[in-house]
């Protein structure tokens, strides 16, 4: 298995003043399955094809088990990438398209057919390797483009929006296909998306890319209950941000003084109080609590989403249908900010 | 993909039919003339046959195998050069931006927007100077004006809809550069290409004002042959001369058909996968 280390990677394309990648500082552990997250335009596919070496590197340096590999070819590195649009050779049936790599590398005619149909199988694709690519849906293109790049054993899979072309029901199959892949190769693993919800549910890491800097990398619940940054945690689908000042473990703001945990990275002053819509309660407690008018009530089926306005700020909370305390817009009602969900970013 | 599996109606047949008569029956009389010694109005065909017009060809004195030989030559050549200038140039154009593009663009749609006969009197001063003039290589070097545009031109266009993460992807399963050109690259812009030079063969093979201008009647092609020999009403003559102007043409039009239609065309720059 195989480590993967960027060193102040930079990338400025040709002709373009601002840089596509600033500085990535990133370490990938061994066969682990780490997603590249941001807004379309933020370097993520750069980034992947400055790992398959595909595209230069204009600064800094990337490493695979510790040695930098910056010179070496893309077909030398055992790296393979499978990008958004498939790329099936038109004029290659699935068979010849899958046993593309292994062609390259010279591996016997009964060797690459045996490890082709294997592979197809694996993508439940058996029986297909006659079909030309013209006559597959978008899945099939999908899983042959995924089986051509497993079927050589790549040391590292690039996946560049595996999910972003395909249908809902589809993008549920494909992403239990890789996820059991993932397993199956143990092959470390990097795939490119968007979508938050989509990096939460496969990736063991998150390396979140705004604006081609990378600004935070760690597991999928610290985006929530951790953000770095305000734009980080609405990105997160987190708007319930206020501004006040933190001395010791109190914050003031202007709905009231709140109570943190010990602890906080953040420093005495001016600082931002982040919390998660369903972390807040609608119960009066000992402290943390405030009463608010309830603006807006989203029934969503297993949850019921309330918007309620206190001293000017809007605040949105989510709550299990069956536990509602049956308040209607209109209503005034208590809410409280647990003490220890409170996260706060200094500003 | 459906087109091929469809079954020509009557109604097409009649269609190909009448089109196939009206472009190729006008050529009949022009086939059969080569062969007859005299042909008068209400025959069918000929009343005496001969083969004159052919022996007359063979024979160096006519000039005609040398005109053959040169255009073929003339021909070849500028088609080479064309290609070997024209697609790296149309990739250029199709895939990149870059700063002056349009200019560029303008210079290369120049020449078939300008009447030729403008350039070349200015073209013949230089080509004078440089000892370019009566030259084969001068003819060569001005049929190129109007080849490359069109080289370019179309390659471009085949460019444009090429994808170069094909080769990437190709790079990245394994294959060295050397490889990604022959089995990814080429056959992507394969039709283009065999486009692009037929047509140039055929531009430069029916040159008749820049070949006359710059080869100054000593660089003798088929189409110079043609003009002087038009004025001699030896029809049989001139319709076998006809008939070989026209062979490349014809050649060129069969080839075309058989080799653009269908699935391979569909696949010029990979445009429709
Ligand atoms: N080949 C290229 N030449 C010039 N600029 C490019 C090229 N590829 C991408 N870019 C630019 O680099 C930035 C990052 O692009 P990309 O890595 O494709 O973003 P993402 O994959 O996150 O959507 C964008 O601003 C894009 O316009
Ligand atoms: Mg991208």
């Amino acid at each position: 298995m195989t480590s993967i280390t960027l060193r102040k990677l930079c990338k400025t394309y040709e002709g373009s003043k601002h840089p596509a990648v600033e500085n990535f500082d990133l370490e990938i552990e061994p066969g682990e399955l780490v997603a590249f997250l941001g807004p379309s335009g933020c370097g993520k596919t750069t980034t992947l094809k400055m790992i398959a070496g595909l595209h230069s590197v204009t600064r800094g340096d990337v490493l695979f088990n510790g040695v930098r590999v910056n010179d070496i070819k893309p077909e030398r590195r055992e790296v393979v990438m499978v990008y958004q649009n498939y790329l099936l050779f038109p004029y290659m049936n699935v068979a010849e398209n899958v046993g593309f790599g292994l062609r390259m590398r010279k591996t016997p005619k009964d060797e690459t057919d045996r490890r082709v149909a294997e592979i197809l199988k694996l993508v439940q694709l058996e029986g297909y390797g006659h079909r030309s690519s013209a006559q597959l849906s978008g899945g099939q293109k999908q899983r042959v483009a995924l089986a051509r790049a497993l079927v050589i054993r790549p040391k590292i899979l690039l996946l560049d929006e595996p999910l972003a072309n395909l249908d809902a029901h589809l993008r549920d199959e494909m992403r239990d296909l890789i996820l059991d892949i993932h397993k199956k190769f143990e092959v470390t693993t990097v795939f490119v998306t968007h979508d938050q919800e989509e990096a939460v549910l496969l990736a063991d890491r998150i390396a979140l890319i705004f604006d081609g800097k990378l600004v935070q990398y760690s597991h999928s619940k610290d985006f929530y209950e951790k953000p770095a940054s305000e734009r980080i945690s609405r990105f997160f689908g987190n708007g319930n941000i206020i501004e006040g000042t933190k001395a010791g473990t109190t914050v003031t703001t202007g709905s009231g003084a709140f109570q943190v945990r010990p602890g906080l990275p953040a420093a005495d002053g001016p600082v931002q109080l982040v919390i998660r819509p369903e972390s807040i309660r609608l119960s009066r407690e000992e402290s943390n609590s405030f009463k608010a008018l309830i603006l807006k009530k989203i029934y969503m089926g297993t949850y019921t989403r309330y918007c309620f306005e206190a001293d000017g700020h809007i605040w949105d909370t989510t709550t299990e249908s069956n536990e509602i305390p049956g308040y209607e817009a209109g209503d005034s009602a208590w809410f409280t900010l647990p003490q220890d969900k409170i996260w706060l970013i200094e500003r | 993909m459906d087109i091929e599996d469809t079954k020509a109606s009557p109604l097409h047949w009649i269609v190909y039919i009448g089109v196939i008569v009206s472009v190729l029956g006008p050529l009949i009389p022009q086939f059969i003339w080569p062969f007859a010694k005299s042909w008068f109005f209400p025959d069918l065909l000929p009343s005496v046959w001969s083969v004159r017009a052919w022996e007359y060809i063979a024979n160096p004195n006519s000039q005609v195998l040398e005109a053959v030989w040169n255009s073929l030559v003339i021909a070849v050549l500028v088609t080479c050069i064309s290609v070997l200038l024209g697609v790296p140039a149309g990739k250029a154009l199709g895939m990149y931006r870059f700063r002056g593009k349009g200019l560029v663009e303008l210079f290369i749609l120049a020449p078939s927007i300008i009447p030729g006969l403008a350039v070349t009197m200015g073209i013949h001063v230089v080509f004078i100077r440089l000892g370019l003039s009566d030259t084969l290589l001068g003819v060569v070097l001005v049929h190129l004006i109007p080849t490359i545009p069109y080289m370019t031109i179309s390659m471009s266009g085949i460019f444009a809809n090429y994808d170069p993460d094909f080769e990437e992807q190709a790079r990245s399963l394994g294959a060295s550069t050397f490889k990604t050109f022959f089995i990814i690259t080429l056959p992507a812009i394969f039709p283009g290409i065999v486009t692009g030079a037929m047509f140039a063969f055929l531009i430069s093979w029916g040159q008749y004002l820049l070949t006359v201008l710059i080869g100054g009647g000593r660089v003798i092609t088929l189409p110079l042959l043609l003009f002087s020999f038009a004025a001699s009403r030896d029809n049989a003559f001139m319709s076998a001369l006809s008939i070989i102007f026209l062979l490349p043409a014809i050649i060129i039009l069969f080839f075309t058909s058989k080799f653009l239609s269908g699935k391979s065309s569909s696949m010029g720059g990979f445009g429709t996968i």
